[in-house]
């Protein structure tokens, strides 16, 4: 078995430091505390070619953090790095390669005009269907349409995955966004993509998060409480979103989630929270379908419910997701797992979720174009 | 805009592959696709670069039936005809 014995965050949202400065800031806690335990280096980071001119960061990173002598690799799998780097770490950790990963998912994002921003995430699409002028946010709203047309949810259910996330993500020191918003405020919001709204949407944020992976033969002598990686799996679609069978689910969502579930030897049922790949309101709802914690085209009623909220049945982003939390891409997928510890071990703070057990992540590439889930125990 | 179909089975894609997989074929011929019908259209605001600031996506689908995506230069209603062609930056749509 694998663990995590140690998580730490460098605040998420808009920040003037460059990426070393924010990366250091999540890592050092753990470096400084597991230096000699240290033996590898997964760097989840998906755009520093793109946004900070930057490549082979992680070696770059490692010497930033004085640890020059250690093996790294840089993983980029898009919006569904984190997941990918974990289930690196895991795999590392487990074949014998290495005893104790540190994990340092990061992203430095800002400073660019929102067009340009949008358009070098765009560059995931295939070149195809990019040229008709899609964007990850046009292809949510799609999805809002398609769900409207075959489900008929309230539009009001939609919206508030958006409120319910901003409530989490108020309690959330580390959250790109501190305060809450209102139904009424979301749903009078500007328009980004007919008919999803600014407040539906993740920012672009900057952001680090690093996680120490450890052997079962060093987690209980590194730390007193620590998380068992239970069961990973990963699933994969066509990249070509016009090719897709159905634009109101997710294969790759629904093959990772099984394989996650099968491999940990749990069901949906049996997770008391998750983290899921909310880029935008309506993924939530229909990724909270295709992992199996609602039937199809009820989603959006359980979220209605309250079942989804801190205190309900199966609390969904408790972090504040990427809709308030921040999206900063190669540390999205780690700061799930991330929130997912501090909730396990009890150290989540005013959103913390009583007597939870088992946890859940869905780290997402793209638009589902691949997924990684993860499936987490109390040791 | 081109579509891509299989020379063994006929099957057409948007994203042009090295090989078919429904059949395996390794042998396309370039379809010029310059008509379809609206199965959904998006207003969309905050556009990417290269494009304009504001317009249209079109999901459409082809009389064959294959699908993809182009940019309106008017407003485009489910079940509307296209005509489809390009211009510097993509693939435009209009009302037939």
């Amino acid at each position: 078995m694998v663990s995590i014995v140690a998580a730490n965050f460098a605040k998420f949202g808009k920040r003037e430091e460059d990426i070393f400065s924010i990366s250091s800031e999540s890592a050092m806690p753990i470096v400084d505390k597991f230096r000699d335990a240290i033996d590898f280096v997964v760097v989840s980071n998906s755009y520093s070619g793109e946004f900070n001119g930057i490549s082979g960061l992680n070696s770059l990173l490692t010497t930033h953090l004085a640890m020059d002598d250690l093996p790294s690799m840089r993983v980029d799998n898009a919006s569904g790095s984190g997941g990918s780097a974990i289930l690196a770490a895991k795999s590392l950790v487990a074949s014998g390669e290495a005893r104790n990963v540190l994990v340092i998912g990061t992203e430095k994002m800002t400073g660019y005009p929102t067009k340009k921003s949008t358009g070098i995430i765009a560059s995931l699409l295939p070149p195809e269907e990019r040229s008709g002028g899609l964007s990850l946010p046009s292809l949510a709203a799609f999805m809002a349409r398609a769900y409207m047309r075959e489900f008929s949810p309230t539009r009001e259910s939609i919206a508030m995955v958006a409120v319910k996330n901003h409530h989490n993500g108020a309690m959330n020191p580390y959250a790109h966004f501190q305060s809450e918003v209102s139904l009424e405020k979301v749903l009078a919001s500007k328009v980004i993509a007919d008919p999803l709204r600014i407040f539906e949407y993740c920012p672009v944020s900057d952001g680090a998060v690093s996680l120490l992976v450890s052997s079962d033969a060093d987690s209980s002598s590194l730390a007193n409480r620590t998380v068992k990686i239970a069961g990973t799996g990963a699933g994969s679609g066509v990249s070509s979103i016009a090719s897709r069978e159905s634009l109101v689910t997710i294969e790759s969502v629904k093959e990772s989630s099984a394989k996650a579930f099968r491999s940990s030897g749990t069901k949906p049922d049996d997770v008391d929270i998750a983290e899921l790949h909310d880029m935008a309101s309506i993924l939530e709802i229909v990724e909270s379908e295709d992992v199996g914690f609602f039937k199809k085209g009820e989603g959006w009623k359980a979220l209605e419910n309250g079942e989804t909220a801190i205190g309900g049945r199966l609390p969904i982003n408790t972090s504040g997701g990427l809709n308030s939390k921040g999206h900063p891409i190669g540390a999205s997928g780690v700061a799930q797992a991330a929130e997912i510890y501090l909730q396990l071990t009890g150290q989540a703070g005013k959103r913390q979720v009583k007597n939870a057990s088992t946890g859940f992540s869905l780290s997402m590439a793209g638009f589902g174009n691949n997924s990684i889930s993860i499936v987490y125990g109390v040791n | 805009m081109i579509f891509y179909r299989c020379a063994s089975c006929s099957r057409e894609y948007v994203f042009r592959r090295s090989k078919c997989p429904k059949c395996g074929s390794k042998d396309f011929s370039a379809v010029e696709i310059t008509s379809a019908t609206a199965l959904d259209s998006v207003h969309l605001i905050a556009t990417p670069e290269p494009f304009p600031d504001e317009y249209d996506v079109v999901l459409f689908q082809t009389e064959s039936g294959s699908r993809g995506f182009c940019r309106a230069t008017s407003q485009i209603k489910r079940g509307d005809k296209l005509k489809i062609r390009t211009d510097e930056v993509g693939i435009l749509c209009e009302h037939e």
